[in-house]
This record gives C-alpha cells, sequence and structure tokens, in this order.
C-alpha cells in the first residue's frame, strides 16, 4: 500500500537538522494529492449515478472537488520540495541562525 | 440516517494516518526539552500564523460559529471579526514581541505566558496563574471533545463499529470521543507542539476543502445571494443588534468584545500564543498574528455563512417529494424524525430522552443550533465528498484539542514541574515532565468530557471558566507590558479581585428564562441580564476592569522594580527603527483592518 510506504519514508529520513527537517508542504501537498486522486477517480466512475448527486444538486461534487484538491495537492509538493531543499542547503552552510532582531 | 460509504471510511482513514505521520516523522528530533515544548522555536512565520488561526478554530468556535450565526443572523459575522481581528493586529504589535524576546536572566527565552509572569512581576503571580491556565485548559479540551463528538454521534458515524463491537448505546459517543482523543495524545506525544502545529497547518487546509463545497452549493441551493436574502425567515437579515442580542449598547459591544472577549483570546490565550512563541524570529512571530488576522477576515464565509443558510433551507417533511432532474422524474419518500420536523430548515429541535422535540417558554420547539453545520455537510455532501466533510469535523476537534494538550503541558512542565516542584531538574526530566503531563492531562480532559456527556449543562461553563481566568490575566498583561510601575503584588491582587469579581457577578445575575446554577445566580439573583451572551461578556468585562483597577492602585501603593531588571520584559521605545507608519507590520495592519470593515459593510 502507498501509505505504508509513506510512514516509511519518512520515519527514515536522515535527520538534518532536529525538529525542523520535513516541510509541512510535503505532508499536506501528499495528503491531498492522494485525496484529490481518489476523489476525482470515484467522481468519474459514479458520474452518472443521478442517486449519488441528488444531493449536491446534480452537480459531480466528487469529480470537481477532487480535482481542484489534486491541482491544490501537487502546487503544495512543488512548494514544498522548494523549500525543503533551501532548508537543507541553509542548514549545510549555518546550522545555527542568529536571530535576526531583537525585539523591546 | 446516513452511514457511511468505503470511499467516505477511506478519506477518513487516510487523513487520520496523516495526522499520526506528521508525529512519527517529527518524533526522532525531539531530543531536548525545548523541541518537544517550544518545535526548537524554529518554524517559520507563515506556519505559526496558520496554526494561530487554526487553533482558534477548535469544535467550540466553529460550531458556536454556526450555531450563533443561525441564532443571531449575518450580525454575528461583525461580531466574531470585532472580536478578533483588531484584537490580533495588537497581539502582533505591541504583545507578542514582547512575549517572544523576554528572556530570563541567563538569556534563556520564555517558554509559556506564566513563565513570563514569574519574570515580570513575581513567583506567586506565575504560580497562580499557571494552575488556573492548567485548569482552564483541560477543562475546555474536555468540553470541546465532548461537543464535537456528540455531533459526530448524531451522525451515526461510529455506530456500525460500535454495534460490532457490542458497546452498550452511549457506545457511538464515546467512540467518537475515545478515538480522536488517542489520535491526538499519540502525536502529542511523538511530536509535542511541532506535531500539533503541522496538524493545524492540515486541519486548516481541510476545513476549507470540506466547508468550501458546502458553502457553494448551499448558496446554489438558495439561488445564489440575493436568493439567500429573499428566503431568509423576516428580520433576520437586520440581525439581532437591534433587538436585544448586545442590549449592553454599541459601547458595552466594542468594550465587551472587542477589547475583552477578543484581547483575552488572542492576546493573552497561550493556547493560541504558543504558536507565534514558536517562530524562529522575532520578524516571524509577529508575522504570525498578521497572518492570522488576514485570513481571519475571511473565515467567516466558511464557517458563519453554512448557519445562516441551514436556517433559510426548507425544513425537511414526512412526504413524498417529486423532483425533475435532467428530463426525468423522481418520487422520493423522506420519512423525517420529530425532531427535525419541528425543526426550522436544516436545524433540527433539541430532543428529550425520548426522542420528543423540547419545546421552550413559548411553545415553540427549542432548535439545536450545533447540527446546523453538522446537517448541512449531510444535506450536501455526495458519498466520497462526505468523509472529507468529516474529516473536516474531526480536524477542528483534534486541533483544539491538541493546541490546550500542548499549551497545558508547557505550563506544567515549566511553570508547575520545573519552577516549584524539582527546581534542579535536568533537561531530560523536564522534557519527561512534558510528556507524562500531556498524557495526564488527556486522562482529566477525557474525564471533564464524560461529566459532560452526564450533565450537558456544563458546555455552558465554559463561558464561565473563560471569563474567570483570562479576562483578569489580559488586564495583567497589559499593564505588565506596557507599564513598567506594575508591580507583583499589584498583579497578584489584580488577579485575585478580578477572579472575585466575575465570580461574584455570575453569582448574582441570572439570564431571563433560566434555572440557577451554572447559568448565573448561583448565590442570589439580583439582576437579569438580556441573554447569556450578555452575561458572559458582562462577567468577563468586569473582571478586566476590576483587575486593571486593582492593579493599577496596588502597584502605585507598593515598591516598584529596578527600571534595568525589566529590560526586555516592558514595551518600551523602538530606537532605530524608522517611523511608525513606515513600519511593513503597520501598514500590513491597516491593509488588514481596512479589509475586515469592508467585509462587514457588505454584510451590515
Amino acid at each position: 500500500m502507498a501509505k505504508k510506504d509513506l510512514a516509511v519514508k519518512s520515519a527514515v529520513t536522515p535527520t538534518i537538522h532536529p525538529i525542523i527537517h520535513v516541510d509541512p508542504r510535503i505532508a499536506v501537498g501528499m495528503f491531498f494529492t492522494l485525496t484529490g486522486t481518489i476523489l476525482s477517480a470515484f467522481g468519474l466512475s459514479t458520474r452518472d449515478r443521478v442517486d449519488v448527486y441528488a444531493k449536491s444538486l446534480g452537480i459531480d461534487a466528487n469529480l470537481w472537488c477532487g480535482l481542484a484538491l489534486l491541482a491544490f495537492g501537487i502546487l503544495m509538493l512543488a512548494f514544498g520540495r522548494r523549500g525543503q531543499a533551501q532548508m537543507e542547503k541553509g542548514h549545510a552552510v549555518a546550522p545555527e541562525k542568529p536571530e535576526l532582531r531583537r525585539p523591546r | 440516517m446516513p452511514v457511511l460509504a468505503s470511499a467516505d471510511w477511506l478519506i477518513l482513514l487516510i487523513y487520520c494516518f496523516f495526522v499520526l505521520s506528521a508525529g512519527l516523522s517529527l518524533a526522532p528530533g525531539i531530543t531536548g526539552s525545548r523541541h518537544y515544548l517550544q518545535a526548537g522555536r524554529r518554524l517559520p512565520g507563515w506556519l505559526c500564523g496558520l496554526a494561530l488561526l487554526s487553533a482558534g478554530m477548535g469544535s467550540l468556535e466553529v460550531l458556536g460559529m454556526g450555531a450563533a450565526a443561525a441564532k443571531y443572523g449575518l450580525a454575528s459575522m461583525g461580531l466574531f471579526a470585532l472580536g478578533s481581528i483588531p484584537a490580533l493586529l495588537f497581539a502582533a504589535l505591541v504583545l507578542v514581541p514582547v512575549f517572544y524576546g523576554a528572556a530570563s536572566a541567563t538569556g534563556a527565552p520564555v517558554r509559556s505566558i506564566p513563565e513570563y509572569l514569574g519574570l515580570r512581576f513575581d513567583q506567586k503571580t506565575r504560580a497562580l496563574n499557571a494552575v488556573l491556565f492548567t485548569a482552564m485548559a483541560l477543562f475546555s479540551a474536555g468540553i470541546s471533545l465532548y461537543a464535537m463528538a456528540r455531533v459526530i454521534a448524531a451522525l451515526h458515524v461510529f455506530d456500525t463499529v460500535a454495534d460490532r463491537l457490542s458497546l452498550p448505546p452511549t457506545g457511538g459517543l464515546l467512540l467518537s470521543m475515545a478515538l480522536p482523543a488517542l489520535l491526538v495524545l499519540a502525536f502529542v506525544l511523538l511530536g509535542g507542539l511541532a506535531a500539533a502545529m503541522y496538524n493545524q497547518l492540515l486541519q486548516f487546509c481541510v476545513l476549507v476543502a470540506g466547508l468550501l463545497p458546502v458553502v457553494l452549493l448551499g448558496l446554489k441551493r438558495a439561488g445564489g445571494w440575493s436568493g439567500l436574502k429573499a428566503a431568509a425567515p423576516v428580520g433576520f437579515w437586520r440581525g439581532a443588534g437591534h433587538t436585544g442580542m448586545h442590549p449592553v449598547g454599541i459601547v458595552g459591544l466594542v468594550l465587551g468584545v472587542g477589547i475583552v472577549l477578543g484581547g483575552s483570546t488572542w492576546c493573552t490565550d497561550f493556547r493560541l500564543l504558543q504558536t507565534a512563541m514558536a517562530a524562529k524570529n522575532a520578524a516571524a512571530a509577529r508575522r504570525a498574528p498578521l497572518l492570522a488576522a488576514a485570513l481571519r477576515v475571511f473565515v467567516p464565509l466558511l464557517v458563519i455563512l453554512p448557519g445562516v443558510l441551514a436556517l433559510g433551507l426548507p425544513t425537511p417533511r414526512t412526504t413524498i417529494v417529486i423532483h425533475n432532474e435532467n428530463g426525468a422524474i423522481y418520487h422520493e419518500i423522506t420519512v423525517v424524525p420529530p425532531a427535525v420536523e419541528a425543526g426550522q430548515g436544516m436545524v433540527p429541535a433539541k430532543v428529550d430522552s425520548a426522542g420528543q422535540p423540547v419545546k421552550g417558554a413559548d411553545g415553540k420547539p427549542m432548535l439545536d443550533y450545533a447540527m446546523a453545520m453538522p446537517n448541512m455537510l449531510l444535506q450536501f455532501l455526495p458519498t466520497g465528498l462526505l468523509g472529507l466533510g468529516l474529516a473536516a469535523l474531526l480536524a477542528c476537534l483534534m486541533s483544539g484539542v491538541a493546541a490546550s494538550l500542548t499549551a497545558s503541558n508547557t505550563v506544567f512542565a515549566c511553570d508547575i514541574y520545573q519552577a516549584f516542584l524539582k527546581k534542579d531538574a535536568s533537561d531530560k526530566q523536564v522534557l519527561k515532565a512534558g510528556r507524562w503531563a500531556a498524557l495526564g492531562g488527556m486522562v482529566l480532559a477525557f474525564a471533564a468530557a464524560c461529566a459532560a456527556m452526564r450533565s450537558n449543562d456544563l458546555l455552558d461553563a465554559v463561558v464561565l471558566v473563560f471569563a474567570v481566568v483570562n479576562a483578569p490575566l489580559f488586564a495583567a498583561l497589559l499593564l505588565g507590558t506596557l507599564c513598567k510601575r506594575a508591580t507583583g503584588h499589584g498583579a497578584f491582587a489584580g488577579l485575585i479581585a478580578g477572579i472575585a469579581a466575575a465570580l461574584l457577578h455570575h453569582g448574582t445575575a441570572l439570564p431571563r428564562g433560566e434555572q440557577p446554577g451554572i447559568h448565573g445566580g448561583w448565590i442570589k439573583v439580583l439582576h437579569h441580564p438580556a441573554s447569556d451572551m450578555a452575561l458572559g461578556l458582562g462577567t468577563a468585562a468586569l473582571a478586566f476592569i476590576v483587575c486593571l483597577l486593582v492593579t493599577g492602585v496596588v502597584s502605585v501603593c507598593t515598591k516598584p522594580r529596578d527600571p534595568a531588571e525589566l529590560a526586555g520584559l516592558v514595551r518600551g521605545p523602538a530606537p532605530g527603527i524608522a517611523a511608525w507608519w513606515k513600519r511593513p507590520e503597520t501598514i500590513a495592519a491597516a491593509v488588514i483592518l481596512l479589509a475586515a470593515i469592508a467585509v462587514n459593510l457588505m454584510f451590515l
């Protein structure tokens, strides 16, 4: 199952720096890519079923929402990858970033 | 009643899996107490902002907003904007920089609000607040656990599971409390605050994804914006502003909601502020409330509109419905339970133990407004999307409970364990204390939830507890951060006086049509506020003012502290920074304030 792979992958990711070594957007992206795919697949397979979509006023809400979520998920994954790369680079150069400005 | 299809279950389970995996993936990084309690103070500002917003949208808030919308109309939108946005901006500009930058004599940054109180005032103030805060956080965690579990149980989500396990009739409710509670406990124990905040980000996204389709479909069903206006009950659109919802008048409203309620939530409550204090630097910490405020402008569209739509829709009746879809005619026979039929729109009536609708003093059925939002989900979301909608409800529950749990374990570990029980505790011991506190806290919260299950009145006690703990604290923090003259004795006396005043007011006032007890009037009924809401506001405002006055007077009478000791603990003039109107924060704040006003003009 895809789920299991994810768990193993995230659990054994090498620790770059304690605590924040996973960009949170990656998890969000994964979740919505997965859910979006499932919903659009479900929406496609049930798009002729009037009984399923009577509730949503005859609109195939699963398909449209699924597609929207899929797009959002892929976008988040892209941002997350970029953020992750930057974070790893940043930690390699200067692991302890000094505080920029002390407030009064 | 709906039984979830396998597509719904799949989405729910995937959501739960991702929630747990946040804890699993962060667990290896938790090597010290600061990692566990403060996410290592390394999180980016945008994450803190979204987590802050999300922590402020627990089950009580989301159900409460939907309920208030159904009860009071769109005016509640203005109320919520007024209650949160100015307070968030004030927090960003004034308080958060002080809390974030405050450090002990050894240079270790402050970890919690009670710790700040200990540094700024004295240890007795710290101890008082730490104990009160822990109790409040766990109590309200339990109540919000119950409030959402009640809704989930009413949707019969876990009934089949409970039947299979041959649990007693309350099994569905128990399961809907126990399963989310276990999940929250698991990821908090594993990943601490960081896991809670990662999940709050996910929660926010799931909430939008689950509720936006409901709003859009609901609006379409009602015939768009104008259709909604036409379908809403007479007088509904004028809002309750004219009819006694806030009889305290406009001044009272601004003072009560804007300053006291908003301030004591968004500027004071450590459950919310902990997210900003986990930011990676001071600039990020200030960005968090700004971002939260900017997004908060649009939150009412998501959580308030479903409530309004729910009441505007036709009430289901036991009838044969004939409808026409794509040219085909369908005959649909629906059997509606009496409670639903006695309700209005999608809001069912409250039921007694025999399943009959409960009638109020005026003979009309009393409506169960908390079911407004969940019923909208059932009404509009088809199989598949319904799973996501339920995940959104579950997400609210978990984010609120997780925020309470992480905040209370931080306060316990720093301000009770390390400060008083074991002063020479090593870092590992503090970490361990934090995890044990999370475990113990969850047990206590669950006990509170079970108590609420027995007596529904406890739901209303949250407002009182909040007024007693947070409103006076806001006054003390305000004086502490802004005024060097405020002293420890002053703050302690002020807090005690504020708490006493709140209890006294609550004990002597009783809203019309209520029984003395948890709704007030348990000492002697002296006056009658117009509603529960007016009583809560009045109590909070009184506690705030009394604490402000007493702290001021006692401080003037006691010896001031050496100003050198207060460096970094009190907000001072900021040298070297451009004039205030040039700062990006101020500009952002102005834009957000304008947006808030614009949205409100649209609705009021």
